[in-house]
């Protein structure tokens, strides 16, 4: 008998809301500082005092218009604001504009990375963001410093089918957004608000199962813990032969529990209509095409780039996953590393230093610029590779430049033909033994004669240089 | 004592420009007609005569190069108090405004004092300038100096009043569906309503945001011209406003040979009073200018299509009043609660009707036989105008199907007083330009207003061709 899981089939679609990257706010000119001290960033406009107006944001429209364009949607040459009602005492006009039935753009798709799984993106529009509701335990204040802040909210087709998606979905996504500078997409400061709407259906069936749909999702965790939650409640309550009801739940981190915040009965109606303060939007096909030929290099055209250039699978899925990695990464590869020696020194080696150490990218005290100079000096043979090490190690713990402490701490690779003679005499002369069986043919305890003269060298030399050195000797006594 | 005749801007402007008059005598003028009318015609909400003097006196101690005088220097002018002047109250003539002191110059007020106009006090309206007498104020009715029994007008009642009794020189009114156009019919002045887009409504405070527009109420076609010269032209803080600066006008007065007057065949059928249509149409046939007749079915519904456009944004717009950030609070336990508490005690009747019937007509199930039919209409309404246009110049209706009535005959008839707006919503929602003069000739011994319509944005050719038939 098939397990419960797989007797079902879900379906999960995701509303994402993105604060885009201006100065400015949607429809006034007031600065986008939500952490700036409660209601110093306001003005009539996003006060919505009497007689105010709202101005749109253009640069607001072109970070909208390239998200789109990036996901491969169309972006409409009209498009149109609308008033989305509702009473809340951090909505001060009583409505929301937003798009409604004329987005700015409709019909992208995105791919997952690894998963031969597209989802397509129903829709991309524009709308201003609401304040903020402070409670205490006597009273509620307001803070309308974020009020009128842009947003893009991006919505998905139903084409997700489990939380590991919903989750390269999400991650795909703001890496997209991030690599645009569309908008720092930061979930824990509220960036990027993920919305998924899940429902459940006995496999085969035609019709949809009914919804729920989760907020407060703040971290990636949350999205796959929540999600996974809401899937299995489906799937034991459809087991009980329970009624479902359409509900929007709230994720409670702590307690990983969703509770639920509203049902469908007492949904609002919003009773859209067309903003008649705005008129409509109208793009230049020639403004668009603009647009998408200053697109930068996208995720999954990169990702396809350092394979071919010899990055392996396990490599790009890290540097994907984490930005500041990939940042540095590139970082490197601007600055003349190859990608095998950026993935050596970053990935590898770099990696396992600050593994050791507990250390985040964030406090590594090694710079772009003197990784360079450690790999640089490597290549020219002025380090050897095991000195590298021990150097990297150094630099980590000091914070100073490559070639400072390799000079401090007496690493160069001993490059005198001389004295590396020397070295192989004194362990040749040393070990008879091992000498003797060389000579008879089994080459292969050349290794260890390497590793002895390393370690009089305190590994300062090229173990290649020593291995020639050592066969050289040991043949002309022959 | 009597009222003291104020001369008209055209006037005081040549002789303050000359030395000839001084703006503080004005302003003692106006001193003396509110101390004897104010009190029973009720035309202000908030009168500012003090500060108003001290500028004229500054303006007066300005010396300007002859000719150089800026268009409005020293001119008092009276603004509908729906209208943002920064630290002053904005009341909208509504208890949900109590205490609100605007924070900014709406930019018709930012022009006007550019040009050196002096602001004498903010004008009584129907509540958020719904209405068509001045009787829904929560500051109480405006009355007709006219005649006391009868009422001013509306929504730009007061400022009308105040024109008429010489309580200012020239006034500033909001017309949403005839609001500046039919006050001035019943006062025996003139009201100008521009195309939709000519005049910035940033600081206008919104009624119906698709069809407010601030216009002049004046006493010659020539002072309108004047002031909308002023507060004309595009404005980036109204997405709205139309981009090009408004024409230049050639105020000669002289009727142009040809011009070809239309008159709407469904507007003239429907008129009850006989007396009406001849005070519109005679002067023109003794000018010996033809009247074409056109048909134009579509107006026969302009009132419907209007009342459901306008309450549906009004229901909108009136949204923000909540008690929370300023203005009027009741304050009670739950947030709901403190909503309805405030918004039940701080509108009046009429703004509630509109609310209700408005978030009525925008409820999911009733939209599309509602609100979208109405656009649709007001598309097909715009489409007949143009159609008109082809055909003749201008349009000739009255302002209104009757004189100045009394105080109290239709407020407690709502649909008979929305019938009032029979020749000024249409034209609204077609966003074209429009004009009330007065009639030489009187009916029931009040004054008939004459409404002219252009096409759009014809709005300098329109003022040309009224200061022409304003001299027959």
């Amino acid at each position: 008998m098939p397990s419960k899981e797989s007797r079902y089939e879900v379906i999960i679609g995701i509303e994402v809301h993105v604060q885009l990257n201006t100065l400015s706010k949607m429809f006034c000119r007031c600065e986008v500082d939500v952490d700036a001290r409660p209601n110093t960033k306001v003005c009539p406009i996003c006060l919505g005092l009497p007689g105010a107006l709202p101005q749109t944001n253009d640069t607001a429209v072109k970070l909208g218009i390239k998200a789109a364009l990036a996901l491969g949607c169309k972006v409409n040459l009209e498009s149109r604001w609308a008033r989305k009602h509702y009473f809340s005492p951090d909505l001060p006009k009583g409505y929301q504009i937003t798009q409604y039935d004329y987005p700015l753009a409709t019909g992208g798709s995105l791919d997952l990375p690894g998963m031969k799984r597209s989802v397509r993106i129903r829709r991309l529009h524009l709308e201003e963001d609401a304040g903020k509701l402070i409670h205490s335990s006597r009273e509620t204040l307001v803070d309308f410093n974020r009020c009128g802040v842009p947003l893009a909210e991006i919505v998905s087709e139903p084409d997700i089918a489990s939380a590991l998606q919903a989750d390269a979905y999400l991650k795909e996504l703001r890496l997209i957004l991030r690599t645009l500078g569309v908008s720092d997409a930061e979930m824990e400061r509220g960036h990027f608000r993920c919305e998924p709407n899940i429902s459940v259906r006995p496999r085969g069936q035609e019709e949809m199962g009914v919804r729920s749909e989760i907020k407060n999702l703040n971290s990636f965790k949350a999205v796959r813990e929540g999600v996974e939650r809401a899937v299995e409640d489906q799937i034991a309550w459809l087991e009980q032969g329970k009624e479902i009801v359409q509900t929007t739940y709230l994720w409670d981190e702590k307690a990983r529990e969703l509770r639920p915040m509203r049902v469908k009965e007492t949904a609002a109606d919003y009773r859209y209509f067309p903003e008649p303060d705005l008129p409509p939007l109208i793009l230049e096909q020639s403004e668009i095409d603009e647009i998408k030929e200053s697109l930068p290099e996208l995720p999954a055209a990169k990702r396809k780039r350092l394979f071919k250039e010899g990055l392996s699978k396990q490599d790009i899925q890290v540097l994907s996953q984490e930005p500041e990695w990939e940042d540095y990464f590139l970082n490197l590869l601007e600055k003349g590393a190859t990608v095998k020696e950026a993935s050596t020194w970053l990935l590898n080696e770099a990696r396992g230093i600050m593994a050791e150490r507990r250390e985040g990218l964030e406090e590594f005290k090694v710079p772009v610029e003197e990784m360079v100079n450690l790999i640089m000096l490597l290549r020219s043979g002025e380090l050897t590779r095991p000195a590298a090490k021990g150097l990297l190690e150094a630099m980590a713990e000091k914070g100073r430049g490559a070639k400072e402490l390799m000079t401090r701490m007496d690493l160069g690779a001993v490059s005198d033909s001389g004295f590396l003679e020397k070295v192989a005499r004194k362990i040749i002369d040393a070990n008879p033994e091992p000498v003797q069986r060389y000579r008879n043919g089994k080459t292969g305890v050349i290794g260890f004669l390497v590793g002895q003269c390393m370690k009089e060298l305190r590994g300062k030399a090229d173990p290649n240089a020593v291995r020639e050195a050592l066969s050289t000797l040991i043949a002309k006594e022959d | 004592m009597s009222m003291k005749e104020l001369p008209t801007i055209a006037q005081l402007w040549f002789d303050l420009d000359t030395g000839a008059a001084k703006a503080a005598d004005v302003i003692a003028l106006i001193r003396e007609n509110v101390a004897l009318y104010e009190k029973d015609i009720n035309a202000y909400i908030n009168l500012y005569l003090d500060e108003a003097e001290e500028l004229a006196r500054s303006q007066d101690s300005t010396r300007y190069p002859a000719g150089k005088t800026p268009d409005l220097a020293g001119i008092p002018i009276a603004i509908k108090d729906n209208i943002c002047v920064k630290g002053k109250p904005c009341t909208c003539a509504s208890n949900i405004l109590k205490g609100f002191v605007a924070p900014y110059d709406a930019t018709v007020i930012e022009r006007l004092n550019a040009r050196g106009a002096i602001l004498v006090g903010k004008t009584n309206l129907d509540e958020f300038a719904m209405g068509a007498s001045t009787e829904t104020s929560a500051f109480g009715p405006v009355r007709n100096p006219l005649d006391p029994e009868r009422v001013p007008g509306g929504s730009s009642g007061g400022s009308a009043a105040a024109v008429r009794y010489g309580g200012a020189v020239a006034a500033l009114g909001s017309d949403t569906g005839g609001s500046v156009r039919q006050p001035a019919a019943f006062s025996g002045l003139v009201g100008f309503r521009p195309s939709y887009g000519r005049v910035s409504r940033w600081g206008l405070v919104a009624f119906a945001s698709s069809l407010d527009q601030i216009g002049p109420i004046t006493r010659t076609v020539e002072d309108a011209a004047l002031i909308y010269s002023v507060i004309a032209g595009p404005d980036p803080r109204d997405s709205t406003t139309y981009p090009q600066e408004p024409e230049e006008m050639d105020l000669t007065g002289e009727l142009k040979r040809g011009v070809k007057v239309g008159i709407i065949k469904e507007f003239f059928a429907e008129l009850a009073d006989e007396r009406i249509s001849e005070a519109v149409q005679t002067p023109f046939k003794e000018a010996g200018i033809d009247l074409i007749e056109v048909s134009m079915p579509e107006v026969r519904y302009s009132i419907s299509g209007y009342y459901l456009l306008a309450f549906s944004e009004v229901s909108s717009n009136l949204a923000r009043y909540d008690g929370i950030r300023y203005g009027l609070r009741v304050s009670k336990l739950g947030l709901r609660e403190t909503y309805s508490a405030s918004r039940a005690q701080g509108f009046g009747e009429e703004i509630k009707r509109r609310i209700l019937m408005g978030t009525f007509g925008l409820s999911a199930g009733y939209i599309d036989a509602y609100y979208n039919t109405a656009l649709r209409y007001r598309a097909a309404l715009a489409k007949a105008y143009e159609k008109a246009f082809s055909q003749v110049d201008f349009l000739l209706s009255p302002t209104a199907p009757t004189v100045a009535y009394k105080l109290g005959e239709k407020i407690h008839d709502p649909l008979e007083m929305y019938l009032g707006d029979i020749y000024t919503a249409s034209n609204a929602l077609a966003a074209l330009p429009c004009i009330s003069i007065p009639a030489p000739r009187k009916v029931d011994g009040l004054p008939v207003g004459i409404q002219l319509t252009a096409s759009r944005y014809q709005d300098a050719k329109l003022l040309e061709f009224a200061h022409a038939v304003e001299r027959i």
